[in-house]
This record gives structure tokens, sequence and C-alpha cells, in this order.
């Protein structure tokens, strides 16, 4: 309904643009960009957790600003992709032993006319006809991924189809050099014309990198040079609060700009533990932390609409808010970015946005992900995808490590003290240049219910003010104090102490009482029941 | 005795019981008390399973029965599974071995009922038709085809056979008291219903205290043979059951239990939350999960099952802990059991509605049909602990003395009533503490309902012996 209006919306900015002449015809380009591409996956094959690489796939699209529709290839409906609603498509093999086909997809791909992109194995007559490459299947070998001067050993050594020849009007993004035979190179991501091909997404930093690149010079994204952000995750209310202090306090020392990715608690915030996690993440902001609210994660059993989701989160913010812990934007897993409530409740208050992938799904767990057949994300103002730091640990040369769209390198908060040390020695051995928000000029704002906070360059701003100091007053804090001794009313007190004292008065009457039953029933028996008459029966 | 009063009281109670109670629960659309969410594991291991597209709310009338090997077939052997499964052996004989009807469930709840009603007014009234004992008949019906009771009937919760058993119970210890001889069948069915009582749920098993004492007024009376063998053995075949229902549960329920009792118990109710980490090895930051339970609705930002919050805080504390917490910090506990009290008398379980789907009903729709008695004792019973033991000492009191001068006279059919009455009344006492330390405050009306229960089988039968005029006043009257 929605797609069909926005068809109509799009035919009479044609009509416009046609009528309007040159200026109206920039619009139509930039009404064309809107397109969003259609990502079609075989199978999600879950053994595999290709899953996790469909949600790679999304995130990356994402990062780069294009809008996806995702759906499985069983589940696609003739002419879809012929209809004019979709700027490109790809096709992406996840279980290439079931060889799964849809004919009405692959006769719609043929005719199509926008940008094409194939990952994985598998590759139909009318793909290898338009790529015009010789192909070849490399098995059971160590591989080696080269990308400019970096380059990087691949992980998974399982079967990879690559182009052995191709033509030479052909991009390519990183070559491939094998164990045995150090002269021979594959290239790795092909582009040719409008159509475009990647052996696989991977599981690897440079590997992701590389498709990063093919995808934004396929789909005609501008392309800036982008550091990545260090960024902390795992963090939670329930964090040990003096590793992180430590953690931070090593970080501001060494001079790493870092984001913290934290959730929150909607109740409770009254609590001294509360204003002890506020005060951390403050002193976090101090030391030039940027940090990303996530929303907490959601449980199986009963699953909250976009409107309770909402409330919770305006309350997280707010009672952030109250402490002076500023958000500069909102983190959560891929999956919150593919269903439209948990976008509009949560995501879309922001204007950065941290994607960080999915949690592998397991046989016969319950699934919060959405089930519907297509999924729909859309691109924010700025989307930053999040790649585990390990994944690129194994380049070299990652001093020059420049990323295609805005990355995030992520690292869970440690679980002891040791683990500290690591993280430290890690990233002091890796020396990649970190995104600064300082030096980068980084200008965030985010929505909440009643106020507008904004980051620019290391300054907070409050509704359009600049806040001078994070710090709390003293009647600021004061008012935080946990306030259990309530202030009751003198009638309440009244009530409340005459029901205990009402009870106190019953025990005392009611023992006196059982006192005089006593005694009267001794004097009543000495008088009236002589012994020796007792009534047998 | 008057012509005109043909039928004794007893027919009569339960013929006002079978109709008032059957009408709601059979006639479309069935009455009955809606899932609030537990019923989930008690279908699952009954080979039951909610069929798609039930809405949340409404009680609902068919569940799909499983035709295949299910996994998880009575993994934890209760009275109540037994019972649902005589009613499921029932369906597939007769209606459906793919829908189970729950009017199978009800009727075999229902048939037990009315009898647990007839043996306790047969107990409490005696079949003298004497018009005082027609005025009990009134009452025993207002109280027993309650509604907030009876839906209980049409449903999956324990709280309908501990209601049944607790009756049963109540009746034939007091219709053991009226023969001369002892009756080797009665007692021992006592005892059986008493051992099945306790196999309810596992928060029956705080029952042991009263059926103890309860047992001790069976075993004492004259006559009986063997009398200290068999109190031992008795006692100790009670405690054994009790603590076997105590352990039988699944790990999930059991550190579900562990960690309301913390959340939902210790960490409320109280200024300084982070006490607990004084004395545990527990980040105080985990003070915030004060009231949160272990399954959350929807959201949490560390969940109770996560294997995080089990090694940084499940696994850091346990029961004795809990009671010298508590022990050190008895004001708490007794805001608790005021918490406790004030749910007591709440005889309904929440978030639960209490009929059918039918066109243009509401969700949680709660019915008024036969209310009075409930709705009576949810606005006028005062909502303190400390009162229900003034209560529970005043009652002993009372039935003490009758005790001493009942023996004294050599009545001992009259003074084993003492036992009924101060094993109820410890049930009273006792139970809800130990509700507050094991299971803090969550599914309060699950563990609670025992304690409303007994308070009211022992109004009933302090109303009999007063109309009966039993306590003071010298009777010659005796039932056979």
């Amino acid at each position: 309904m929605r797609d069909k209006l926005n068809f109509g919306l799009f035919t009479l900015l044609l009509t416009l643009a046609a009528i309007l002449g040159l200026r109206a015809m920039t619009m139509s380009t930039n009404a064309a960009e809107t397109r969003p591409v259609l990502l079609v996956y075989d199978s999600k094959n879950i053994a595999t957790h290709a899953d996790l690489e469909i949600d790679c796939c999304q995130r990356l699209m994402t990062s780069l600003g294009l809008p996806v529709k995702s759906i499985k290839l069983a589940d696609y409906q003739k002419d879809e992709l012929t209809s004019g609603r979709y700027q490109g498509v790809v096709t992406m093999k996840n279980w290439d032993q079931q060889r799964l086909t849809n004919s009405s997809f692959e006769r719609d791909r043929k005719i199509f006319k926008g940008v094409k992109l194939h990952v994985g194995p598998e590759l139909q007559s009318d793909e290898r006809q338009q790529l015009c490459c010789r192909f070849k299947e490399l098995t059971h070998q160590q591989l080696c991924l080269h990308q400019e001067r970096s380059s990087q050993l691949l992980s998974a050594s399982h079967q990879l189809t690559v182009i052995n020849k191709h033509p030479d009007n052909a991009e390519k993004f990183g070559w491939l050099s094998g164990q045995s035979d150090a002269s021979q190179t594959y290239a790795y991501g092909v582009k040719i014309g409008r159509s475009g091909f990647l052996p696989s997404l991977g599981d690897d930093g440079l590997s992701i990198e590389a498709a990063s690149q093919l995808m934004g010079a396929l789909f005609k994204r501008p392309t800036k040079p982008h550091q990545p952000l260090l960024t902390i995750t795992g963090i939670s209310p329930y964090t040990n609060m003096k590793r992180l202090r430590t953690l931070i306090k090593q970080f501001s020392a060494r001079g790493y700009p870092f984001a913290l990715s934290i959730t929150s608690v909607a109740t409770n915030t009254n609590l001294e533990a509360f204003h002890r996690y506020t005060s951390t993440l403050r002193f976090a902001e101090q030391n030039g932390g940027l940090i990303f609210l996530s929303p907490s994660s959601e449980t199986g059993t009963h699953l909250l609409n976009g409107d309770e989701l909402r409330a919770i989160f305006q309350t997280e913010l707010a009672s952030l808010g109250a402490d002076h812990v500023f958000p500069v934007g909102v983190s959560a897993p891929g999956y919150w970015n593919q269903s439209k409530y948990r976008r509009d409740a949560v995501l879309q208050n922001a204007s950065h946005v941290l994607l960080l992938p999915n949690q592998p799904t397991t046989l016969g767990a319950q699934t919060i992900n959405s089930t519907a057949k297509v999924t729909a994300s859309q691109p924010f103002k700025a989307g930053v995808i999040g790649l585990p730091f390990s994944k690129f640990e194994t380049v070299t040369h990652k001093d020059k490590l420049r990323f295609n769209s805005p990355t995030s390198l992520l690292i869970p908060m440690p679980q002891n003290n040791a683990e500290i040390g690591t993280i430290l020695s890690r990233l002091e051995s890796a020396q990649v240049p970190w995104f600064d928000p300082i030096r980068d000029h980084l200008n965030t704002a985010l929505e909440t219910g009643s106020a507008l906070l904004g980051y620019r360059s290391g300054q907070y701003w409050l509704n359009g003010e600049p806040l001078s100091d994070l710090n709390l007053t003293a009647d600021q804090r004061q008012s935080e104090l946990p306030t259990q001794a309530t202030k009751a009313s003198w009638m309440n007190r009244v009530i409340q102490w005459q029901s205990t004292a009402l009870i106190w008065i019953f025990s005392a009457i009611g023992l006196f009482l059982a006192g005089l039953l006593s005694i009267g029933w001794r004097l009543y028996r000495g008088k009236f029941i002589r012994p020796g008459i007792h009534k047998d029966r | 005795m008057r012509r005109y009063l043909q039928i004794s009281p007893v027919a009569a109670v339960v013929i006002a019981c079978a109709i008032i109670v059957g009408i709601p629960m059979f006639i479309t659309p069935i009455h009955g008390y809606s899932d609030n969410g537990d019923f989930q594991m008690l279908l699952a291991s009954n080979d039951l399973f909610q069929l798609p597209h039930t809405k949340i709310g409404y009680t609902i009338q068919k569940y799909g029965l499983m035709r295949h090997y299910n996994q998880l077939h009575l993994e934890h052997l209760t009275t109540q599974s037994v019972v649902i499964q005589i009613a499921v052996a029932l369906n597939r004989w007769f209606y459906s071995r793919s829908i189970f009807d729950l009017r199978f469930l009800g009727a075999i709840h229902y048939l037990l009922y009315l009898g647990g009603v007839a043996t306790f007014a047969n107990g409490l009234i005696g079949r003298k038709k004497r018009r005082r004992n027609y005025l009990l008949a009134i009452v025993l019906t207002l109280i027993l085809a309650d509604s907030a009771f009876t839906l209980y009937l049409n449903s999956f919760y324990p709280q309908a056979l501990t209601l049944i058993l607790m009756l049963y119970l109540a009746g034939l210890f007091l219709s053991l008291m009226c023969y001369k001889q002892e009756n080797v069948w009665q007692t021992f069915s006592f005892f059986a219903v008493a051992f099945l009582l306790l196999m309810v749920h596992e928060s029956n098993s705080l029952l042991c205290i009263g059926l103890i004492i309860a047992g001790i007024g069976v075993l004492s009376r004259p006559h009986h043979h063997l009398i200290h063998g068999m109190m031992l053995c008795f006692t100790a075949l009670l405690l054994l059951v009790g603590w076997i229902s105590a352990n039988n549960l699944s790990p999930e329920a059991s550190q579900m239990n562990k960690y309301q009792a913390m959340t939902q118990g210790k960490l409320l109710t109280t200024s300084h939350p982070e006490s607990i980490s004084q004395t545990t090895n527990i980040d105080p930051q985990f003070t915030l999960m004060r009231a949160q339970s272990y399954y959350p609705n929807g959201y949490a930002a560390l969940k109770a099952e996560d294997a995080e919050t089990k090694r940084q805080f499940t696994q850091r504390y346990d029961l004795p802990w809990l009671i010298s917490a508590y022990a050190t910090d008895l004001p708490q506990m007794g805001r608790l059991l005021d918490v406790t009290a004030k749910n007591t008398m709440l005889l309904r379980p929440k978030f639960a509605g209490t009929q059918a789907a039918k066109p243009g009903s509401k969700p949680q729709f709660k019915t008024k049909y036969f209310t009075l008695f409930s709705q009576m004792l949810a606005t006028f019973y005062p909502r303190k602990y400390a009162f229900n033991c003034l209560l529970a000492a005043a009652i002993a009191i009372v039935y003490g003395f009758a005790f001493v001068r009942h023996l004294k006279r050599g009545e001992r059919w009259l003074a084993s009533r003492f036992w009924l009455v101060i094993g109820l009344l410890a049930i009273v006492i006792a139970s809800p503490p130990a509700v507050v330390v094991l299971y803090g405050t969550a599914d309060l009306s699950i563990h609670i309902f025992p304690v409303a229960f007994s308070l009211c089988l022992v109004g009933m039968v302090l109303l009999s012996d007063v109309v009966q005029h039993r306590l003071w006043r010298n009777t010659n009257e005796r039932q056979t």
C-alpha cells in the first residue's frame, strides 16, 4: 500500500521533472537514489551462521546510506524487480549444496536494468553472461586477501568461487593470493559496468571492507575515507563500575578517543546504584567518551509493541538526562532496523545510529527477530556499522586502514582486570588511526520527548544551549538522593501510627482478658464444682 | 424436627453448590480464571498446548492435544498432573484425540469439589435437621460456592486442587471425630488426602506443619492402637512427602524462585537495598534488579536467565543467607509480611479474566456472579499480618480453654477439634514468613491461597461451634 503510494509519488515527481526541465532533473536523480536495493538470499542457513552475513550485508548498505528490502528467494513474487521500484538487486547465495532456484526471479533479473551484484557461489547463466568472466572453484585453500598495502589471511577455508579471468574494463576491489603459488592471484570484488561479483561477504575485516568499496562504487555512493570509532560494547548498569572507571582512565591517559555502547534501566532510577552508574558515565563524558544508548535486550516471552517500546526508551533517556548523561546516538543490533515499529520507536530519534551485529541464531531458540517475509531497512543521517575489532587484528598495516563508510570497531567490556591490560596492549600494537569526535567535528542530534540533545565537536548542547559544566550542582544532587523517607502528611502518620497502636492495645487487652478468664475459671471451679461429682459420661 | 424440612442440611449445601457452581462452569461462554502466564509449563508436561491465535485475558475452552512423542511428558509428577492426565484420558475417550476441552478438567474438579463440600458439610453440620443447622448450611453455601474460589475449578491453577483437598481434609477430620470407634478407612484416607495436598504444588509443602498438628489430633483419639508408633511414622512420612514436594520442580523453576526471593523479597521495602553486598559477594549494582521478575515483560537490561546474572548474582547467595539477612532486619520482614497480608484476601489471581471470549466482550472481564463473600473479605478484612496473629491467638485461646474443659469432662471427640483449628492457624501464622523467604512476594496468589482458605475454614468451624454451643455451654448432643 505504502509502496504503491511511494511509486505514485515517484511517477508524479518524474512528470514534474519532465515539465520543469533542468532544475527538476536533479530532483529526479535525487529521487532515483532513494529507491531501495532488493536483497534476495536463498537461505539463512543458520548452520553456517549465514544469517549473520545477511545482517552484515544489510548493515553495510545502511551505513552506505542505501535503503534495503530483504526477501527470501522462495518468497520472491513475479514482476517485483521489474516494476521499477528498485535501484539495484543483490543476490546472496548462502547454501550452495541446496541449489535453491526461483525461475521468475531469474527471468526478472535478466530483464532488470539496474545495478546487479552477486555474492557467493552458484552464478546463474544470465549473471555469467553479463559479467563475461571465467570462474574457478577454490577448495580448501588458505587464501590471503590484499587491498592496497594491507593484507589479511582469510579465516574460512571452505569452497570459494573466484574469477579466473575477467575483461580489461573490470574494476577490481582487492585480490586474493593462494598459499601454494604466491604468483597466482585472483581478483576479489569485481565491477563490470553495472554488474558486480563478490566471492563471499566473508567474516574478516578486509573482506567486509572490500565488499563495502565494491558496493559504494556500484551504487555510486559519495566516497570519503572514514576513520573507525573505537566502541566498548556490553556496558550495562550491572557492569563492575570500578573496572569501567579504570578502563576509561587508561583510554584517556593514552589519548584514545572512544565511545561506549550502554544499556540502561527504566525503573529503580532512584537507587544509589543508578547514580553510581550515571556518575561513571559522566566521568566517561568528561574524558572525551561518547555515549550510545542501546535499547535493552528483548525477552522472548512477551514482546513490547511500538508505543511501549518508545515509552520505555524515552524514560531511560530522561532518567539519564536528569543525571547529565547525554547520549550522542543510539546503538542497536541490526534487526532493530529491519522492523518498522522498532525503528520508529527507538532508532529514528537519533541522527547517529550505531548498528551492532546480531546475535547468532541457534536452532530451537525462540526468535525475536522479525519473522516477516519481506523486511525493509532505512538509512539514517549517519548509520555507523559496528564490526568486532578482533576481525581486523590480523590485518597488516592497520595504520593505513580507511573505511568506505562510517565504521566503528567494537571491543566487548572486559570481564576482569587482566583483560583490561590485554585490550590495551592489543590497541597499542594495532596502531589504528581512531576517529576523534573533536578533531573530526562530529555533529549529532538526539530527540527525546521533551528535549533536544546535541553534540558538536566536544561540546554538549541541550535544547540549543551549550552546556558549560557536566557536573551536577549541589542542589541537583540533593534532589536525586533517594527520598525513601518521604515526608508523609501528619494525617497519614497518625493513621499509620494508630493501626500499629491499635494492634498493641488489642493484644494487651486480649492478654488481660485471658488472664481474667483464667482467674474467673478458677473461681468458678472453686465455688461450683466440687471434686468427686464430676459428670462422667 | 419439622415436617416441611424434608431435605437434610448437608444435602441442601451440596445441591445449592452444585447448581450455583455448575451453571457458569459448563454453560457457554464458560467461566474460569484465564492464563496469566503460568500455564505454559504445566500444559507442556501434560501433552497440551495453546492453540494459535488464542486471545489473552479470556478463558480458553479448547486446547491442542499432542498426538506424538512429548519430550516433557510428566516431567514432574504432581497431584495436579495426575488429575489433568485423567481429564486428558477421558477427553481422548469421549471427545477428541487432537483437541482438549477444558470442561473435562472442570468436570473432574467439579465432582471432586462437590464430594469435598459434602464431606466438609457432613463433618461440620451433622445430619440433624435442626433449624440452626440450616442457618449454617446457608453460610457454608455462601462461602464455599463463592466465585472467587470456584472459578479456579475451570482452570489449570493449582489452587483448584488445594481448595478441594483442604475441604476433604477438614471434612474427614471432623467426621472422624464423630465416631466412637476408630475408623481405619477414614484415618487412612485422611492421611492419603494430606499427602496428595502436599504434592499439589511445591509451595504446598509449607502446609506440612499444619497437617502434622491435625494428624496428631487424628491419631490421639481414644481407642487408637499403637498411638505413639503411628504418630511417629506419620509425622516422619508427612515431613518426607513435604520435602519431596518442595524439591519436585524443574531446575529452571527453582532458579526462578531463588531469583525472585531476592528481587521481589529481600530488595523490596527497604531504604538500604545495598546492605546485601555487605554480607555477600554481590556487586551493589545488582540492587537495580529490585522488583524485577524472572520472566520480565519484554525488556531487560540484563536477563535473569543470563549466565552473567547467574554468575554474578544468583550463585552468590543461598537460603541460609536469606534467612540470616531477614533475621538481622526484622522490620523489613514485618513490612513484607504486611504486603502478603494485604494480598491474602484478594483471592483472585492478578491479570486473569474470568470469561471465555464472546462477541463484544472485553478481555480481563471479572465476573461479579456470586461474589458477596469474597468481596466483603477483600473490602473489610484487615490487611495486617499482626492482625492475623492476634486473631489466631484469640481463637487458639478460646479453643485451648474448650480443649482443657472437654478433656476434663472426658469429651475427647469435642476436644479433638482443637487440633484441627490449631493446625489451620499454624498455616495462617507460619506460612507467610516461609513464603517471603522462599519466594518473595512473587506469585502471591498461589503461595498465599492456603492461608486465606485456612482462615475461611477456621471461621466456619468456629461459627458452627458457636451456633451449636460446643465451646462454652454443655452440650450432650453427639452426631453419629
